[in-house]
């Protein structure tokens, strides 16, 4: 088993169609998802609390990473999509996001956002093995 | 669990689990070794200890204090292990509350209401299908355990921002400043020491030892494990009389499924018995068979499987008579008992009631140890409620460390059984009411029976909904007892809880103008008197 970190998401329409595939892939389990604000012309995301958390997601690696799973990044698309009140990745029944960055144990009710996403023994507890 | 992150916490556990005991935490190790054992993540504080404050049990109560606790920047932890019923069922963080208590119970009663509500609603012009009355046992419970785990996951989050030290590990102490925490693999994960101690394990359910016949739990379930039974439970057989026997029944019947109830003496005991008695009618009206005065001699298994199928022999106490109820599951709802055995009290010389087997404390939470403390369900003479533990613990926090000295109230605490009607009270119950006050002469009972509006039209509960209010004469009609039986009693209750707490008058009550059409609002208008002997029936809209 290995814990791969490569696949990157564009868009709520392109998650709802590769989910589905990821959910019955065996080798990627446990899947961590990673929702963010999508990338502006600078290569950066828009949103300021995505780019911190990734700092604070390196800095975790650099300590320990899970032994296996798979870990999504899914851009939730520009900042006026995201903001929309009705953005699917808000009202669709298994994500309803309340903010960027969440990160989630798909599958499972562990979920982080906020101030608890940047929190690195959170996140210790997300990935532990139940 | 598996270590699949290696992180700070599992090396030092790991490293913990090589080094023989006595030179954990002794102080004696070399600074390079007390590194590598974990000393350096629990060093030892000004006080000597590697805790301010170190809490045994994380239900509500548990919780509540060692989130207060580190408020104030103390070093703080908390042990939580739940120790898995005969058939299996475990869960996690939170405690009985929120896993195996109020939580389920009050949706599964949610989804009986909500099967009321189906059956009315062709009385207000809905139609309703066959197919939409039926019922999924299994979809129910997916839900609600879905639910619950969102919530386990919760409490594990805040208690990591609160920097909580949580141990999913099982307490004993070897003396009366240190614990030995142990894992399910029974493995020393952890020996710690702390300045002060909570001790908030709260209880399990009991079983039937010796009369049944088997192992304890070999043919019955408790409330530990209906609320995640993991296929239909059949016909059901409920032993016991209390609140949760009570609850368990309405919910299951108002689900659909047939239930038997075998009560021994007395429904409801401690709370007020005349409505303890109604609502042993409403839920033989709803379809509950009530046995009573009836006592399990045996239970047998004539099949196995999910469920199986069983047969309860029991006998009626007054007549003699046997009777025999076959079924598939039976629950046992006899009495709780406190969960202190692990935790070798007797050593430190925290003192146990020989007779409840809980902890006696004094006022302010305080064992007969100085620095060991206990609240909630393992506490002698508390109320087995979660808000109460809640309020206990946090004050004790406070008092604590926060230099509070508000000690808890333990008086007038309103409570609510969520039968299908359900029934809040707060305060006396008249036969209370009567031994405090000296006799009838002293206390005045108001009372109504009432159908609410939306009863009407499905003509359902008629005349089983029940107000009554116990005054004390001679202090103005100051009112000591509020009973209420009908929808929604807990949103009833609470407003008129904290009236009560302030010594409401029943002539204040006169003078609040009701808010119409509600079932709250009778009690701005109750004149029969009991003594009276006239009808309390009301009518009119």
């Amino acid at each position: 088993m290995t814990f791969t970190e490569v696949e990157i998401i564009e868009g709520y329409e392109e998650f709802q169609k590769q989910i589905g595939t990821l959910e019955k892939d065996a080798s990627k389990k446990p899947l961590y998802i990673l929702f963010t604000g999508s990338d502006g012309p600078d290569g950066k995301s828009w949103c300021p609390d995505c780019v911190d958390f990734e700092i604070v997601w390196e800095d975790f690696k650099k300590k320990s990473t899970p032994e296996e799973g798979c870990f999504i990044r899914v851009k939730v698309g520009p900042r006026d999509f995201w903001k929309d009140k009705n953005c699917p990745f808000r009202t669709e029944k298994s994500l309803r996001l309340t903010s960027v960055p969440t990160l989630v144990k798909w599958g499972t009710p562990k979920r982080l956002s906020d101030d608890q996403i940047v929190n690195p023994d959170c996140i210790a507890m997300l990935l532990e093995d139940d | 669990m598996g270590t699949v992150v290696s992180t700070k916490r599992n090396e030092i556990i790991v490293a913990k689990e090589v080094l023989p005991m006595e030179e954990v935490g002794s102080g004696e190790v070399n600074g390079e070794i007390e590194e590598e054992t974990g000393e350096e993540s629990f060093p030892a504080l000004e006080h000597g200890y590697n805790f301010d404050f170190f809490v045994i049990g994380g239900g509500s109560g548990g919780l509540a204090a060692a989130i207060q606790a580190a408020k104030y920047g103390k070093k703080v932890g908390l042990a939580d292990f739940v120790t898995a019923t005969p058939s299996g069922t475990s869960w996690g963080l939170g405690g009985t509350c929120v896993n195996v208590g109020c939580i389920p119970k009050k949706l599964m009663h949610q989804a009986a209401l909500i099967g009321q509500v189906l059956e009315d609603s062709t009385h207000f012009g809905w139609s309703c299908s066959e197919e939409a009355l039926s019922h999924d046992w299994n979809r129910m419970v997916e839900k609600i355990k879905a639910h619950i785990q969102s919530l386990n996951w919760g409490y594990r989050v805040s208690l990591q921002k609160a920097e909580v030290e949580y141990f999913n590990a099982l307490a004993r102490f070897e003396d009366e400043h240190t614990l030995h925490l142990v894992d399910k693999n029974e493995k020393e994960v952890a020996k710690i020491t702390s300045e002060i101690f909570l001790i908030a394990v709260g209880g399990r359910p009991r079983y039937l030892d010796g009369v049944l016949g088997g192992n304890p739990g070999e043919f019955c379930i408790t409330s530990d494990d209906i609320f995640s039974l993991a296929y239909h439970p059949g016909k059901v057989v409920i032993i016991g009389g209390s609140y949760i026997a009570l609850e368990t029944a309405g919910f299951l019947c108002g689900i659909g499924i047939d239930v038997t109830v075998m009560v021994r003496s007395q429904l409801l005991r401690g709370f007020d018995q005349q409505l303890a008695e109604k609502i042993g009618v409403i839920l033989e009206k709803h379809g509950v068979q009530m046995l009573r005065n009836c006592s399990p001699t045996e239970i047998t298994s004539v099949e196995q499987g999910n469920p199986g199928k069983l047969i309860v022999y029991g006998v009626n106490s007054e007549t003699g008579e046997t009777m025999e109820e076959p079924c598939n599951t039976v629950i046992l709802a006899v009495g709780r008992a406190p969960s202190v055995g692990g935790l070798n009290l007797g050593e430190i010389g925290v003192e146990v009631d020989p007779t409840s087997g809980k902890i006696v404390v004094n006022d302010s939470e305080q064992t007969q140890v100085e620095h060991v403390y206990a609240l909630g369900d393992c506490a002698e003479g508390r109320l087995e409620l979660t808000p109460v533990a809640i309020q206990a613990g946090v004050l004790l926090a406070k008092r604590l460390f926060g230099g509070g000295n508000l000690r808890m109230d333990y008086d007038k605490i309103a409570t609510t059984v969520f039968t299908p009607l359900e029934y809040s009270c707060v305060g006396l119950s008249e036969e209370e009411a009567l031994e405090k006050f000296g006799g009838d002469e002293n206390i005045e009972v108001y009372h109504v029976t009432s159908q609410p509006l939306e009863f009407t039209l499905p003509a359902r509960d008629k005349e089983s909904c029940y107000s009554k209010l116990i005054c004390v004469k001679n202090e103005e009609e100051r009112i000591v007892g509020f009973h209420y039986l009908g929808p929604n009693a807990g949103e009833i209750c609470q407003g008129f809880a904290l009236a009560i707490k302030l010594n409401v008058k029943k002539g204040d009550l006169d003078e609040t103008v009701g808010i119409h059409p509600t079932c709250a609002e009778q009690f701005t208008t109750m004149h029969v008197t009991k003594r009276s002997g006239d009808s309390w029936v009301k009518t009119g809209c």
